[in-house]
């Protein structure tokens, strides 16, 4: 060995102990030639006892058949590369416990022939971290989407799963562009650029209303979180993304409430003139009036009741469909609820001569409900019963226990009675029916239906039976104790 | 000196001042309109009626607020005030209440027993 070749031999020797990673020179036969101070401290060896052996010596057990094959193939082809693209790769330390690496090779051609320069960097603390991070996103309780600067999708969680039902091996790898509806769909690889171009984590779409969409193609509503991230593999977003369906329903009915307050307020205003001066008139208040004046009088401030009980009505249904009403639960007794209803109705059954009987259960004696719905359901059926009989009619109300903690209330009557294609039509907003008696039997129209929605505010519900001409038995059944549900 | 009770209505829609008015001086009231809140506020430097019907929607100050003025001064917080409004669901009670009012009446007024209820508030 000339002078020069040992001066450049040493000047290697150096470069490759300065190194801030394990290096290991390898021969074709796959011998150890050299290695540096890292690769004692990485591997736990004394570089003599490294020199000279099989490289297999620091490679586990699993890999040592396939590593020749390997490494005959890099000295047909020398170049410098990452050793094993795309697979994970384990290195052996002299106690026998391994760890992951990554190795870059290098040929290098020297008087001795060809030789290849390992550099091993230990990937534990980035492995470590990117397990840390896969915990992270995986425990994260939104759906979350990591996605690399192709637009692909490279991890995802399980609330993803959820949200989307697709499932994780749909997902990877793919377009994020399938969570996308159709009609957005064109758009996002622009907005995508756009974010790697200037990544700041911020909100996705900021005053557009943003919507996902499932494996079965439908769609729902999302607020969308981006946050960059530098990976090993690139720039990545991770969209962090939110179903705000339940949001948005409650902020429809928030509206949907606001405005019914703001209608009531705006209806009773004028109410209160029509129904106020006309009774101030038809009181002779202000001086007398002639009959037919007075019978005008009385259809003014009629209808303006009726106009009144309506409104009420159809807030008391906007109410509780917007979740509105609260329930006032309190024990009481349902003998003395039904009496007190029938003391208001009772006179005004009397005056057609209809007989109000009741056949009520000695066992219920105390009720869980909200008592003053409770009335309101009882006074609306009762009042039906009374408007469609006739004269000498009779009406039973009748109360029994029913298994498990239930009760039924019905009311019986002998009127009129109702069609059987019209039976399903009873508890429909503004559905009267159409006989030609309508107009006999004037009402809002809203009644049954909201009673129907105040018993399954309770928990229960209405039925009814009814043959023509013989009477109609409306049913309900209710707890006894009804739970606080809202 | 005029023995007949005093009452200021605080109203900004005319026909239901007219309404208001009309069912308290029947009853012998002495009535003092007022079309809003500022207005309510210089009369009552000179007049101090024995109750006050507080309509909540007002230009300006609104009842309620006045409601709160009036109940924090002593000069009148003696003067009973009572809502008289259309809003009427019940979290607009507890408001109203909140806000310091003795009594609460919604629209449509009850013509048949408005007076008698002002009366019961006087008592």
């Amino acid at each position: 060995m000339n002078e020069i070749t040992k001066h450049s031999e040493l000047t290697f020797q150096l470069i490759v102990e300065s190194a801030p990673n394990a290096m290991i020179l390898v021969n074709k036969e796959g011998n150890i030639a050299f290695v540096n101070g890292q690769t004692e401290k990485l591997f736990n060896y004394n570089r003599n006892e490294l020199i000279g052996r099989e490289i297999e010596i620091i490679i586990p057990k699993r890999y040592h058949q396939n590593h020749p094959g390997f490494r005959n193939m890099f000295f047909n082809l020398p170049q410098a590369r990452a050793m094993g693209a795309g697979r994970e790769l384990y290195a052996l330390k002299k106690d026998g416990t391994e760890f992951p690496v990554e190795i870059g090779l290098n040929p290098l051609v020297t008087v001795d022939g060809t030789l290849v320069l390992a550099a091993i960097i230990d990937i534990t603390e980035r492995k470590k971290a990117e397990e840390r991070f896969r915990l992270v996103v995986e425990s994260a309780p939104n759906a979350m989407v990591l996605i690399n600067g192709d637009g692909k999708i490279t991890l995802v969680n399980s609330q993803t799963e959820k949200l989307f039902c697709f499932t994780r091996e749909e997902l990877i790898n793919k377009e994020v562009e399938m969570l996308i509806p159709e009609r957005f769909k064109g758009k996002h690889p622009g907005f995508r650029n756009m974010f790697f171009n200037a990544p700041q984590t911020r909100s996705m779409g900021i005053g557009r209303d943003l919507f996902a969409r499932r494996k079965d193609g439908t769609e729902f509503p999302v607020e969308i979180g981006l946050n960059p991230l530098e990976t090993a593999d690139g720039p990545m977003v991770l969209a962090a993304i939110i179903d705000i369906t339940e949001r948005k329903m409650q902020e429809t009915n928030r509206l949907k409430s606001d405005f019914l307050a703001k209608m009531s307020h705006e209806l009773r205003t004028p109410m209160n003139a029509i129904i106020g001066f006309s009774e101030l008139l038809i009181d002779k208040k202000v001086g007398a009036l002639n009959d037919t004046q007075l019978d005008y009088l009385n259809d003014i401030h009629a209808s303006g009741s009726h106009l009144l009980q309506l409104i009420n009505d159809i807030l008391d249904i906007a109410k509780i469909e917007a979740g509105k009403t609260e329930l006032t639960i309190s024990s009481f007794n349902i003998k003395d609820a039904i009496e007190e209803v029938i003391k208001v109705l009772g006179p005004i059954a009397a005056k057609r001569h209809i007989n109000i009987q009741t056949d009520l259960s000695a066992e219920l004696v105390d009720i869980e409900a909200d008592k003053s719905k409770f009335k309101q359901i009882l006074y609306n059926l009762v009042s039906n019963a009374i408007k469609f009989n006739g004269e000498n009619g009779n009406i039973n109300v009748q109360t029994y226990t029913r298994e498990p903690a239930l009760f039924v209330l019905k009311v019986a009557d002998n009127g009129i009675g109702i069609a059987p294609q019209n039976l399903g039509k009873l508890f429909i907003p503004f559905v009267q029916l159409d006989s030609g008696t309508t107009r006999h039997h004037e009402g809002t129209g809203l009644g049954l239906a909201l009673t129907k929605t105040i018993i399954e505010l309770h928990g229960g519900l209405i039925t009814v039976e009814s043959k023509e001409g013989e009477g109609s038995t409306f049913s309900v059944v209710m707890p006894v104790q009804t739970k606080k549900i809202f | 000196m005029d023995q007949r009770l005093k009452v200021m209505i605080v109203e900004d829609n005319k026909i239901n001042m007219k309404l208001a008015k009309a069912l308290l001086e029947i009853e012998g009231f002495v009535v003092y309109p007022c079309p809003d809140a500022e207005s309510a506020q210089v009369s009552l430097k000179q007049l101090h009626p024995d109750l006050i019907l507080m309509d909540i929607a007002l230009p300006g100050i609104d009842g309620l607020e006045l409601t709160k003025i009036l109940k924090a001064d002593k000069h009148t917080n003696d003067i009973k005030i009572i809502a008289l409004t259309a809003y009427a669901m019940k979290t607009d009670h507890d408001r109203v209440m909140e806000a310091g009012c003795d009594g609460y009446i919604t629209k449509p007024i009850d013509t048949r027993k408005f007076t008698q209820q002002i009366f019961q508030f006087l008592k």
